[in-house]
């Protein structure tokens, strides 16, 4: 089975795709306004938000009513980290029996697909995937695998990248220390959302391979290698972390002989940004297109498509 | 074509009753309690104290068996006891993978006692102070790099995350795998440590009891937190007996639902769990009665057990679900969260090998609303079929069942 990938939706702090392949900043969008029920994510983050709207958009877009046979798929490489560190912050400055119980459960790393199955009444296989840059290609794999089982007619995939100030700091102080002392600008950092659906055919992206491996910190460029020769071909996207762009070009040229050129001119999105590279290159016209994605802690994955 | 059989040639457990099939067994058929007080961090002020931590020096003298204390070092909790539990495993298994190995584990917390840890240091001292390099550690992409590191394997990872439903939707998934003939061996479980951040988020939301741990007792008042992490080493039938592997069990059937109904709380008349146990004995091909073992989630909250009884009776049919002996093993290791469902899933391995079923601790007086039969005395026939079910957050439910295996079946 060659699973197809679309309709798409993609919703930032930066805006949609038309304005990150524009390099345009809209107005902040009323994400409120845009719920398909008005109030029901009042105490979540925007990237929630964004999410549920995305999908939403996608599901109609589709003309696709969610039954049991429907699978979500979420895949975010962080969860909700600033609800963990303002229940944390209470408990410490508040006292341990003051600490709000909704900024707990919003913490929780399967909150989106919470969210989104309750909004968008999806009663199947929910599974979120975490913990990695390539959580939305395992989201994918994930779903052509239920496909290819039965065990599903549908699959929703949601990307979640989400990142706070705290967490953009510690990534600047390790990935790239000298950027204290030198005063380099740190990269913006973007969050967002996207939602598209996988499934048996119809019009959209052929998704050509999928696969992801860790075999620890250092080894990326051997895994890619290996990967390359197995699944690799068409022109080449690369994701990493902004900050470790030298490392992350040097581990591709090894394993590829390629040029992995500069990083995205978007921000910062981690587990998000995998998919925003495809989609913006897939405006570029028909072809394959394989995207490498080196995480941060080790593990690499490869995803080809083809319009 | 026929999908394949799965069955389980390794395991490993390891929680605040010990570490490794007799000590667990032991536990099992006492009902000895794992609940002590919390020692690995400050309680003053905490509405309970109680918790399930692993014997951290046992659980060191058993990781420097393998490894060195230099290999060890900057390893926090959560990650050493996954890195036991994998290693445990495939030592138990006699597996010696050579391809990508698929590693499907499941986490609620990833590694947030470095992330936690972090956060009071900035508390504390301020950002620009705190050890950034403890955040990034937290991530589960990074525990499972340590894996792949210390173990020279090279993983196919996934990081399953569903709530207190993950380990058994990590099982489920590698299961599904298997069965369809797209790998021949791999690893699933589940793990998470006891930390501050998750023992006051579930007191926050009144789920921990300052009194015993009672599941589907007229009292029961919640739960306790406890240290864990389980896997199973999982192969297809031909794989394991083309390497002669000792098999230990079989993985029969799968089934998952979700309620749609609630952020935190499952559906109270338990129709999705009804659904996940109706797809899970179809997969097996088995019928209601023949189920002899339930270990139930009972988490032993008001809102859960009730819930989850009436979704047993519904999914099995009033009579068999009536019968058949029940009993949450939360009573004994305490929640383990994203080690929940793998763990019990070993006790459901362990009672069809051995021959016992795991007691209903806590229970003086059974709810009228939990109409089910607890399981008092471990031994008699032992079970052939059991079932393990999940509820978690955001209305997750899982069910496995698995098989006794019996050569020549």
């Amino acid at each position: 089975m060659t699973p197809v990938l679309g309709p798409f939706r993609v919703l930032t702090s930066a805006g949609g795709l038309d304005d990150l392949a524009a390099g345009i900043e809209p107005p902040a969008a009323d994400w409120e306004a845009r719920l398909p029920k008005p109030n029901s994510l009042r105490r979540s983050g925007d990237e929630a938000k964004m999410a549920v709207i995305a999908a939403a958009e996608v599901l109609a877009e589709a003309g696709l009513k969610p039954d049991e046979r429907t699978a979500l798929y979420v895949g975010q490489q962080q969860g909700g980290f600033d609800f963990c560190a303002q229940f944390i912050e209470a408990s410490v400055r508040e006292g341990p029996r003051l600490a709000s119980p909704m900024h707990f459960s919003e913490s929780v790393a399967n909150n989106a697909a919470t969210h989104l199955s309750l909004t968008l009444g999806i009663r199947g296989s929910v599974q979120t995937f975490i913990g990695t840059r390539a959580a939305s290609l395992q989201a994918v794999l994930a779903a052509r695998e239920d496909l290819e089982n039965g065990t599903a007619d549908a699959g929703l995939v949601v990307v979640v990248g989400t990142s706070t100030p705290l967490t953009r700091d510690a990534y600047a102080a390790v990935l790239r220390p000298r950027s204290r002392r030198l005063r380099d600008p740190r990269p913006p950092y973007l969050r967002g959302a996207a939602a598209f659906l996988v499934r048996p055919s119809g019009a959209g992206l052929r998704l050509a391979s999928a696969a992801v491996r860790c075999a620890g910190r250092g080894s990326e460029a051997r895994t890619l290698s290996a990967l390359w020769r197995d699944v690799g071909g068409g022109r080449l996207l690369v994701s990493g972390h902004r900050l470790k762009w030298e490392a992350v070009s040097r581990a591709v040229r090894e394993a590829t002989g390629l040029d992995a050129g500069p990083p995205p001119s978007y921000g910062e999105c981690f587990s998000l940004d995998p998919v925003l590279q495809l989609l913006l290159d897939a405006r570029k016209g028909p072809g394959l297109r394989t995207l490498a994605c080196l995480s941060e802690e080790g593990t690499v994955g490869l995803l080809g498509a083809e319009l | 074509m026929n999908p394949e059989r799965v069955v389980v040639t390794g395991w490993s457990a390891v929680s605040g009753l010990g570490f490794g099939a007799d000590e667990h067994e032991a536990a099992l058929r006492s009902g000895r309690s794992a609940a002590g007080p919390i020692t690995r961090f400050p309680t003053d002020g905490f509405r309970t104290s109680k918790g399930a931590q692993v014997d951290g020096a046992a659980l060191e003298e058993r990781l420097r068996r393998r490894w060195s204390a230099r290999e060890l070092r900057g390893i926090d909790v959560d990650t050493k006891l996954i890195l036991w539990a994998t290693a445990e495993a495939l030592e138990d298994s006699g597996a010696a993978p050579s391809g990508p190995l698929p590693a499907l584990l499941g986490t609620t917390l990833e590694g947030i006692w470095q992330g936690e840890q972090w956060y009071l240091e900035v508390l504390k001292r301020g950002g620009e102070k705190a050890r950034p390099r403890r955040l990034l550690q937290t991530t589960a992409g990074g525990q499972f790099a340590t894996i792949a590191e210390r173990t020279g394997l090279l993983l196919e990872p996934l990081c399953v995350s569903n709530a207190c439903a993950t380990g058994v939707s990590a099982i489920g998934r590698l299961y599904r795998r298997l069965r369809a003939g797209r790998a021949g061996i791999g690893i699933a479980g589940g793990y998470d440590a006891l930390t501050r951040f998750i023992h006051l988020g579930f007191d926050s939301l009144g789920a921990l009891s300052p009194a015993r741990c009672a599941p589907f007792d007229r009292a029961r008042s919640g739960f306790f937190i406890g240290d864990g992490a389980a896997v199973l080493v999982m192969e297809t039938l031909a794989h394991a007996r083309a390497r002669g592997a000792r098999i230990r069990g079989e993985i029969a059937g799968y089934g998952e639902s979700v309620d749609s109904h609630h952020p935190t709380h499952p559906d109270p008349e338990g129709k999705g769990l009804a659904r996940a146990i109706r797809m899970a004995l179809h997969s097996a091909g088995a019928r209601p009665e023949e189920v002899d073992y339930v270990n139930a989630h009972g988490t032993a909250t008001p809102a859960n057990d009730a819930a989850e009884a009436k979704g047993i009776l519904a999914g099995l049919g009033e009579e068999a679900g009536r019968r058949v002996p029940v009993s949450s093993t939360k009573a004994l290791v305490g929640h383990t969260l994203g080690a929940a469902g793998a763990l019990e899933q070993v006790f459901c391995l362990l009672a069809l090998e051995r021959g016992f079923r795991p007691v209903q601790a806590g229970l003086s007086e059974p709810d009228p609303a939990c109409p089910l039969s607890f399981v008092r005395d471990p031994g008699g026939a032992g079970p052939r079929l059991a079932m393990n079910d999940s509820l978690g957050f955001g209305g997750a439910n899982g069910v496995l069942i698995s098989r006794r295996w019996e050569e020549g079946a």
